[in-house]
C-alpha cells in the first residue's frame, strides 16, 4: 500500500517487463500500457526511460508497436509524458526509422505527420521537437524515392491493422490471407518466438506462478477441444506458456495404461477392422460413411488403449464388432455413419483462427510451424438427412461412443488425443472431436421446455418427478464449452451463440495473457440511469474501458463483437481495397479529404508499382474517401427516403461536414494506424 | 483440519493429498473448505455442477473458505485435491423439485415471451441457512442454459452477493455464474475469467433490515421502480423475469418487508424454502390473490449453519474482494490521501447517532429514520467502510435514493492536517464527493 513513495527502479522493470508483450500492432496491449503509463504518472519517467530502453534494444520489427505505444501515450495522457519524451525524441524516432524496413518507415512518416497535428488540431510535440526529425528524414527521402521501386519490389511483412481488424471478424477472404501472411512470417517467427520465450521464462521465474498458471491452465484447455487436428487446428496458448503447456502431456503419457488382455483382444479386433475399412476406403474413397465409421473405430481404439472398460461395455463393443463383421457389404453400415455432424469444427477453425492470425506475429504461437489448414478431414455434408438406424442401439457406433461418453471416457480420450497430437504434430490426420458426433442426443428423446407436462405452481407438483426434466437442460443442449461447461442447443442459433461464446473464451485468454502481469482494479458501479439502459454486450465488456480508439471499428469488434460492428468491419475492409493512385501533382496529392478533412494514407503497391491512396474513390476529378463518400451517398438517400420537403436534399459535402454525428465521429479516426 | 483416508499420497510439504470420489446418479458431494486453505476440484468423467452451473471436464476449480454441493443428474467421477474440512457424498437431495422449480418457470418464461407478456417474478424467502442464495443461483444458472438473461435481485444486506455486504443490488445475469467465486463479482478494468457483472448498487449499510425498515423500504422502492423501468426497455430480461433473494425474514418485521417486497416488484411466486410456518402464513396472505403463487421447496440437507464468526469472516472476504479481488485474480486497491474538506460524509437516521440512554429525557430518539446526518469527520471513521453515491447534491431525496458507484475504505483520518487516507478501488481521485457511513468496518489484515 506504501504508495507514497514509489520505487521508481521497480516500476521501470515492471514496465519494461510488460512491453515484452509489446511485439506487434496489438491495440488493446497498447491501450493498456497507456492506461498504465496514466495511472503512473508519477513515475513518468521511469515509463519513458523503459520505452526508450525497449525501442532501443528491441529487434526492429517490434520497434513500430512499441513507437505507436509511444504515441498512444503522447496523446493520450500527454502533459509530462511529453516533455520527458521529447528529449530523446529525435534519438528515439530516427534510431527506429533507421533500423526498420521501408513499409515501417512510412508508418512512421504518418506517426510524424500526426504530431505536427495532433487528434484536436494543436500539434502533440511542438516544431522544435518535430523539425529535425522531418528534416533528416525529407533528406533520406530523396534518397529513398530514386530507389523507391527497388525497395517496393522486396517482400515486407505488411501488418495492417484494418486488415486485422477484419481478420477478428471471421472473415473468410483475411483469413486466406493471414495464412499467407503466416507462412511469410514463419522464418521471422522461429526467431522472435526464440527469444521471447527466453524473455517470458525469465519473467516467469519471476513471477507469482499462480498467476501464469491459471493463465495456462486454461489456454491448455481450450487447446484440448481443438487440438484433436494436430495440422489444422493452430494451437492457441501463448507460447511464453509453452513450457509449462508442454509438460502435462507428456506427464500424462507417461502413465502408461496396459489395458487388461480382454482389452488388448478388443483393440486388435478393432484394429483389424480399422485396417479393413481403410482398404474398403482406398477403393472407395468417395464413401464418406465409411471414413467416418473409420473416425468412429479409430476412437474406439484410442479408448480401448487409454482406459479401462467394464465388463459390459467390453460386452457392446464386442456385439458391435460382431455386427460389423455381418455386414459384408459396408455400404449397408452407411446409415449409422452419417449422423456424423462435426459443426464444433468448423467452429473452432472458424471462430478461432482468425483471431490466431492476428496475434499472428507473436502472442499465441506456440511453434512457428503450425499453419492453419481449412480442413484436413472431409466433412461430410451435415444437410444430409438421417434415416433411422435399422439396426439395434448396440450396432450404431454413435450410440456406442455416446455410451463412451456417458462414462467420461471418451472425452477424456480426445483430451488425451489432443495432446498426443498437439506433441507430435503433422501425423496423419486424427478423427474429429468426438464431442459433436457423440453427445448428439437421440431426439427423439428431448423435448423442448413446452413439450413437457406442464408443471403447475403447487408444492405438490413441484416435489413430484417428472419425465425427462433432466434433459432439457443437459442432452438439449449438446454443445459443450470445453473451457466453462457452458452448453448451446444443437441448432444453428446454438452454433452461432457457441462460436461467438469461444471467441469470447479466446478475447479472454487473450486479454489474461496480457494483463496478467499488471495492476487491475475494480471499475466504479454504473449509475441507476446508465444500469437501466445499458445491455447485455456492454456490461459484458465493460471491463475494456474505451479509452481511445485507433479505428473505432476494430475497437468495437474487439470489446463489443457484436454484428453490426462485424459488418462495419467488414464494409470498412472492402473500401479499403478501393484506391486511387496518388496524383502526381503534389498540391492535388496532399489534399485531405473534402468530407472528413483527414489525409489519405497512402502506400506502395508491389504489383501496380504505383503509390496508392488506401480507401479512396475518385468522383468528378475529387478523391474522397471510400468510406466517407459511401456514408456521404447513404445519408444522402436517406434524406430523400425521409423526404423531407422542406431542406431540400443538401449536397453531399454540405451535410456530412455539418451532421453532429459524424463531428462526433472524426476523433475517433486518427489516420494514424487505420 | 484432519485429513482423509483413502488413496491418497503425501510425498512433501507441497504435494497436495488427492483422491477421486465416484458419484452415482442424482448424488450429491458436499464438501467443505476453511478459510486459509485451498481445494481443487477436477471433474474426471461424467457430468456435474455447482448451485446449477455445468463444471467443465478435466478443468481444476479452486475453493478456498466455502461450503459447496457439487450434483450429478448422470454420476460423475471426480477430483478433489487438498484437504476439505467436511467432505461426503449424501443421496437425499431436494433437487428433483428445484429442477422442477425450474421448468415450471421456464414455462412460464416462453408463456410470457408468447403473449408479450413479463416473465416469472419470484421472490425466494424463508429463515437464515436454508439455502436461499443457493437457490437464486441454482435458479438463475438453469435460466442461462436456456438463454435467459434473468436479473437477479439481491435484498439480502448481510450477503452482499455480487457487490459487498450492506448492500441491495439489481444484477442482469446474462452469463454464466462462476464456481469459484461464489457470484461472481463486479465489473474489474481486468477481463476477469468468466464472471464480470454489472450491479445497480444502494447502500443501505446494515447487515438487518429491521434496523431500519423505513430506510430499506425506501432503497428497495427505488430499486423495484429502476428493475421496472428497465423491464420495460430490455426485452431478454423482461421474458426472463426477476429472482429475488432475500434475508431471514420470519418475524414480523420480516412479514412486512416481504409484502412490501411483493408489491413493489409484483412478485408473481413466492418461494417458502424450509419453513412450515412461514408457507402457510404465506399461502393464507395471498390465498385471495390470483396472481401470486405461493410453492413451498424443502431445504437441502447439505445446508449448513453458519455461524456468526462464518458470517463474520465472509463478509470481511467479501469486502477484501471487492477491494483485492480473488487470488486467482487480483487487484490492486489504491490507497490516496484525500482532503476532508473535498468530502462530504453522512450517515442516515439520526437513531443510530448515539444510544437512547446518551439522550435528555423526553427526546424521542427516531426522529426519522431516513433524516440525513452530516458525520463530522473524526476517529469514528477510522476502518469504515464508506459508499459513494452517484449523488451530484446533498439534498436529501437525491442523496438518500441514489445508488452508489463504489466503495472507500478509510485506513487513517488525520484530524489536524485535515486529512484522511483511505483504499480506493480505482486510481484516481474519487469521482464525486458524498459519502455514505453504514455499520460496516473492516480491518486490512
Amino acid at each position: 500500500m506504501a504508495n507514497s513513495e514509489i520505487d521508481l527502479e521497480s516500476v521501470r522493470q515492471d514496465y519494461l517487463a510488460s512491453l515484452q508483450d509489446l511485439t506487434f500492432n496489438s491495440k488493446p496491449i497498447i491501450t493498456n500500457l497507456t492506461i498504465i503509463a496514466q495511472e503512473n504518472i508519477n513515475a513518468a519517467r521511469a515509463i519513458v526511460q523503459a520505452i526508450e530502453e525497449q525501442i532501443r534494444t528491441c529487434p526492429p520489427q517490434h520497434k513500430l508497436p512499441v513507437l505507436y505505444l509511444l504515441d498512444s501515450i503522447s496523446k493520450n495522457v500527454g502533459g509530462t509524458y511529453i516533455m520527458l519524451f521529447s528529449r530523446n525524441l529525435y534519438q528515439t524516432f530516427m534510431d527506429t526509422y533507421n533500423s526498420v524496413e521501408q513499409a515501417t518507415k512510412s508508418k512512421l512518416e504518418r506517426v510524424l505527420a500526426t504530431w505536427k497535428s495532433g487528434p484536436t488540431g494543436n500539434p502533440v510535440y511542438s516544431s522544435e521537437v518535430t523539425g529535425p526529425i522531418e528534416k533528416t528524414l525529407s533528406k533520406q527521402q530523396m534518397r529513398y524515392q530514386s530507389r523507391g521501386s527497388i525497395d517496393g519490389g522486396r517482400t515486407h511483412i505488411h501488418i495492417n491493422p484494418n486488415f486485422l481488424s477484419g481478420i477478428n471478424s471471421n472473415s473468410l477472404t483475411s483469413y486466406q490471407q493471414a495464412q499467407q501472411l503466416q507462412q511469410v512470417q514463419q522464418v521471422q517467427q522461429v526467431q522472435q518466438v526464440q527469444q521471447v520465450q527466453q524473455v517470458q521464462q525469465v519473467q516467469q521465474a519471476q513471477q507469482p506462478i499462480q498467476q501464469t498458471s491459471n493463465v495456462w491452465v486454461d489456454a491448455a484447455r481450450y487447446n484440448s477441444g481443438t487440438s484433436a487436428f494436430p495440422a489444422s487446428a493452430p494451437t492457441r496458448q501463448g507460447f511464453y506458456n509453452t513450457t509449462q503447456f508442454a509438460n502435462k502431456p507428456i506427464i500424462q503419457q507417461n502413465q502408461v495404461f496396459v489395458p487388461p488382455p480382454e482389452q488388448q483382444r478388443l483393440l486388435q479386433e478393432c484394429q483389424a477392422l480399422i485396417l479393413q475399412r481403410q482398404q474398403y476406403a482406398l477403393r472407395n474413397p468417395s464413401d464418406l460413411q465409411n471414413q467416418s465409421q473409420i473416425v468412429n473405430l479409430q476412437q474406439l481404439s484410442e479408448v480401448l488403449q487409454k482406459a479401462s472398460l467394464t465388463v459390459d461395455q467390453i460386452q457392446q463393443v464386442r456385439q458391435l464388432f460382431a455386427s460389423f463383421n455381418q455386414m459384408i457389404n459396408p455400404a449397408t453400415v452407411q446409415a449409422q455413419g452419417q449422423s456424423i455432424i462435426s459443426p464444433s469444427f468448423p467452429n473452432l477453425t472458424q471462430s478461432l483462427g482468425p483471431p490466431i492470425s492476428i496475434t499472428g506475429s507473436l502472442i499465441s504461437q506456440p511453434h512457428p510451424g503450425s499453419i492453419p489448414v481449412r480442413s484436413p478431414v472431409q466433412q461430410p455434408p451435415s444437410s444430409i438427412p438421417r434415416p433411422q438406424p435399422p439396426h439395434s442401439l448396440l450396432a450404431d457406433p454413435n450410440a456406442l461412443v455416446k455410451n463412451l461418453i456417458d462414462f467420461g471416457l471418451l472425452t477424456n480420450t480426445s483430451t488425451n488425443l489432443g495432446n498426443v497430437g498437439y506433441t507430435g504434430r503433422n501425423n496423419t490426420p486424427t478423427p474429429p472431436p468426438s464431442n459433436s458426433v457423440s453427445t448428439e442426443p437421440p431426439l427423439s428423446t428431448v423435448k423442448s421446455v413446452m413439450g413437457l407436462e406442464k408443471i403447475q405452481l403447487t408444492s405438490n407438483d413441484i416435489q413430484r418427478k417428472h419425465e425427462g426434466v433432466v434433459a432439457v437442460i443437459y442432452d438439449a443442449l449438446p454443445r459443450q464449452c470445453k473451457q466453462c461447461g457452458f452448453r448451446y442447443s444443437g441448432d444453428d442459433e446454438g452454433k452461432a451463440k457457441m462460436d461467438a461464446h469461444l471467441d469470447w473464451h479466446f478475447r479472454q485468454n487473450r486479454r489474461m495473457k496480457e494483463k496478467s502481469k499488471k495492476a487491475q482494479s475494480r471499475s466504479w458501479f454504473v449509475s441507476d440511469e446508465d444500469w437501466i439502459h445499458s445491455r447485455e454486450s456492454d456490461t459484458k465488456n465493460s471491463a475494456t474501458p474505451a479509452f481511445f480508439d485507433f479505428d473505432s471499428g476494430t475497437t468495437k469488434n474487439i470489446t463489443g463483437g457484436n454484428n453490426t460492428n462485424i459488418q462495419t468491419n467488414r464494409r470498412d475492409e472492402l473500401f479499403n481495397e478501393s484506391t486511387v493512385i496518388v496524383p502526381l501533382d503534389p498540391e492535388k496529392a496532399s489534399k485531405p479529404c473534402p468530407i472528413c478533412q483527414e489525409k489519405f494514407q497512402c502506400f506502395w503497391n508491389d504489383t501496380d508499382e504505383e503509390w496508392l491512396f488506401r480507401n479512396a474513390v475518385e468522383v468528378d476529378g475529387v478523391i474522397y474517401h471510400a468510406t466517407c463518400h459511401a456514408d456521404a451517398l447513404k445519408n444522402q438517400e436517406n434524406a430523400k427516403l425521409a423526404e423531407i420537403e422542406n431542406t431540400s436534399s443538401p449536397p453531399v459535402l454540405g451535410k456530412r461536414k455539418a451532421s453532429p454525428e459524424h463531428i462526433s465521429d472524426m476523433p475517433k479516426r486518427p489516420a494514424l494506424i487505420s | 483440519m484432519h485429513s482423509s483416508a483413502k488413496g491418497q499420497t503425501k510425498t512433501s510439504q507441497q504435494e497436495v493429498v488427492s483422491k477421486e470420489w465416484k458419484l452415482e446418479p442424482e448424488h450429491e458431494f458436499r464438501f467443505e473448505v476453511d478459510f486459509g486453505t485451498t481445494v481443487n476440484l477436477k471433474l474426471i468423467s461424467g457430468t456435474a455442477e455447482i448451485f446449477g452451473t455445468e463444471i467443465g471436464i478435466g478443468h481444476e476449480y479452486e475453493f478456498s473458505g466455502r461450503k459447496i454441493a457439487l450434483f450429478t443428474w448422470h454420476g460423475c467421477t471426480i477430483e478433489i485435491k487438498g484437504t476439505c474440512s467436511v467432505e461426503y457424498v449424501a443421496n437425499e437431495t431436494p433437487m428433483t423439485s428445484y429442477l422442477n422449480m425450474h421448468i415450471a418457470l421456464e414455462q412460464c418464461r416462453e408463456a410470457a415471451k408468447s403473449k408479450d407478456e413479463q416473465g416469472p417474478k419470484v421472490m425466494i424467502v424463508g429463515p437464515e441457512d436454508v439455502g436461499k442464495t443457493s437457490l437464486s443461483k441454482l435458479l438463475l444458472s438453469y435460466a442461462i442454459r436456456h438463454g435467459r438473461q434473468p436479473l437477479f435481485i439481491n435484498l439480502d444486506s448481510n450477503e452482499g452477493s455480487i457487490t459487498m455486504p450492506g448492500t441491495l443490488t439489481a444484477t442482469p445475469i446474462n452469463h454464466i455464474i462462476d464456481v469459484e467465486e461464489g457470484f461472481g463479482s463486479s465489473a474489474t478494468t481486468a477481463p476477469s475469467f468468466s464472471s464480470s457483472f454489472m450491479p445497480m448498487v444502494f447502500y443501505y449499510g446494515y447487515p438487518d433490515p429491521s434496523e431500519n425498515v423505513k430506510l430499506y423500504k425506501v432503497l428497495t422502492k427505488k430499486l423495484a421502480d429502476n428493475v421496472s423501468r428497465r423491464l420495460v426497455e430490455d426485452e431478454v430480461a423482461r421474458v426472463s423475469g426477476i429472482v429475488i433473494d432475500t434475508g431471514g425474514l420470519v418475524d414480523s418485521t420480516g412479514y412486512e418487508i416481504i409484502q412490501h417486497c411483493v408489491d413493489i416488484f409484483n412478485v408473481n411466486i413466492i418461494i417458502v424454502l424450509g419453513h412450515e410456518r412461514l408457507y402457510s402464513d404465506m399461502a393464507r396472505l395471498y390465498k385471495e390473490r390470483n396472481d401470486v403463487n405461493v410453492v413451498k421447496l424443502s431445504k437441502s440437507g447439505g445446508v449448513v449453519n453458519r455461524d456468526n464468526a462464518f458470517r463474520r469472516q465472509a463478509q470481511m472476504r467479501k469486502i477484501r474482494e471487492y477491494f483485492y479481488g480473488l487470488p486467482k485474480f487480483e487487484l490492486s486497491p489504491c490507497s490516496t490521501l484525500i482532503n476532508l474538506n473535498d468530502i462530504s460524509i453522512y450517515r442516515v437516521g439520526v437513531g443510530s447517532l448515539a444510544p437512547s440512554s446518551a439522550l435528555p429525557i423526553g427526546i424521542d430518539r427516531k426522529v426519522s429514520e431516513t433524516q440525513l446526518v452530516k458525520v463530522e469527520p473524526d476517529d469514528t471513521l477510522l476502518h469504515s467502510i464508506l459508499a459513494i453515491s452517484t449523488a451530484n447534491n446533498s439534498d436529501e431525496q437525491s442523496l438518500l435514493v441514489s445508488t452508489v458507484i463504489g466503495f472507500i475504505y478509510v485506513s487513517h483520518v488525520d484530524i489536524s492536517k485535515q486529512k484522511m487516507t483511505i483504499l480506493s478501488p480505482s486510481p484516481g481521485r474519487l469521482p464525486k464527493q458524498y459519502l455514505i457511513m453504514g455499520s460496516y468496518k473492516w480491518m486490512e489484515s
